[in-house]
């Protein structure tokens, strides 16, 4: 498969998006008007569990589920596929191609960054998990390959592959001397459903096993202790992130 | 392994109820509350934290706790042991105020200036107030002294 075929090829699709605040030492914690300012209404659920500190709020948004989970150090929103009981491929699992994903989350986060009860925050994190069908595992390596220039992939005789590696830069934002973390993890899944045969009592592989490439993306400020951003900042550094994001997705590994 | 640490951690602190405990004299508690740190790392300090910061617990055990992590030599934990200190800074009791003023002086951070003169402004007992400007001097002593020191070697 050659450069153009790459750039051809089908985009890649989103399973999940997620946004991390590390909350700075001073932050004061209302999360219950966090959900609230974000979304405007209430969530379907919320579960709290007082003695580790922790609460989530869950809730439908756009093709999938956001979760605001709040813990004493960070808080993570995501925005997740709903898993579906029935038997689908796992290609079909998605909330949509990567590039037409990102706007509506991206949005709602700046939304919290404006909002009256923003937190200080110190470090900033940007994640997601893409998938890019294959035919084959092998075809999935020879995808993987175009997009993974200093790596060279047995395509025939490779099973298990994992690469990751972070290649840190320099914002480009006003923070000059802030460094990112550019951390990504390449493979190839293969998934099969797996059902019980109740007349013979044991599980069982049933329908066809699927293919993708896989890319785990998570794009974070270096943390520094005596770090605070503002809102300005955040929206800014969130782009940055973002934008980075997609150009790992594009180009693959580079410097 | 999430439900040992619980268990673990509170139990840590159930036993430190029946301990008395001396400035700058280790104890009992202290000794096992380093060992967890140490073996469990930043995934025990996380389990850590709720207690330190829901102000559950008995507000002396925490002050103690505090004063013996900024001492632990640890640098895998260093950053989160950091932003504890520095959190509990902002607590409402004042004695886990003044563990976490005199944890930030062991470690002698001076990244942490920035958030002890956020806390000198908000402090409403003199003297704790004072304790903190005298830890931002000996913090920005030290800061001034790396900096001497990297001038010299350019």
């Amino acid at each position: 498969m050659n450069n153009e075929a790459i750039s051809n090829s089908k985009d890649w699709d989103a399973t999940s998006l997620r946004f991390t605040g590390f909350l700075a030492p001073d932050a004061q914690i209302q999360e219950s008007d966090w959900w609230k300012d974000v979304v405007g209404e209430p969530p379907d659920t919320r579960h709290i569990q007082e003695k580790k500190g922790l609460s989530k709020s869950i809730g439908l948004f756009e093709e999938g589920n956001l979760t605001l989970k709040v813990e004493p150090f960070r808080v993570d929103w995501f925005y997740e596929v709903i898993k579906k009981a029935d038997e689908v491929a796992m290609t079909d699992e998605v909330l949509g191609s990567f590039n037409d994903t990102i706007p509506a989350f991206v949005n709602l986060m700046h939304k919290w960054f404006s909002s009256e009860n923003f937190p200080s925050l110190q470090r900033l994190a940007f994640g997601a998990i893409i998938l890019k069908p294959a035919e084959t595992r092998e075809a999935g390596y020879q995808i993987l390959s175009k997009y993974l220039k200093s790596l060279k992939i047995d395509a025939e005789g490779s099973l298990d592959l994992i690469y990751r590696i972070n290649r840190p830069r320099g914002s480009k934002t006003e923070l000059a001397d802030l460094k990112i973390n550019r951390l990504m993890t390449w493979s190839v899944m293969t998934a099969r459903f797996l059902g019980f045969d109740f007349q013979h009592q044991k599980n069982m592989y049933t329908g066809q096993q699927t293919f993708a490439c896989r890319l785990e993306l998570d794009i974070s400020t270096f943390a520094e202790p005596s770090r605070q951003f503002n809102v300005t900042q955040c929206q800014k550094l969130l782009d940055e992130l973002v934008q980075l994001s997609v150009e790992i997705s594009q180009n693959g590994d580079i410097k | 392994q999430i439900i040992d640490f619980n268990t673990k951690a509170e139990k840590l602190f159930e036993l430190a109820i029946e301990e008395e405990f001396e400035d700058g004299v280790e104890s009992s508690f202290s000794n096992k509350l380093q060992s967890f740190i140490k073996e469990h790392g930043n995934d025990g300090l996380l389990v850590l934290l709720p207690i330190f910061i829901n102000e559950k617990v008995n507000a002396e055990i925490i002050s103690e706790a505090l004063r013996w992590i900024g001492r632990l030599e640890h640098p895998d934990t260093h950053y989160l042991r950091l932003w504890l200190l520095e959190k509990c800074l902002f607590c409402s009791s004042p004695s886990i105020r003044d563990g976490a003023i005199l944890g930030l002086a062991s470690m002698n951070e001076p990244a942490a200036i920035s958030y002890i003169k956020k806390a000198i402004d908000k402090e409403p007992i003199g003297a704790l107030q004072q304790d903190m400007k005298e830890i931002v001097s000996q913090l920005e002593t030290c800061t001034d002294a790396i900096t001497t020191e990297e001038d010299q070697k350019k």
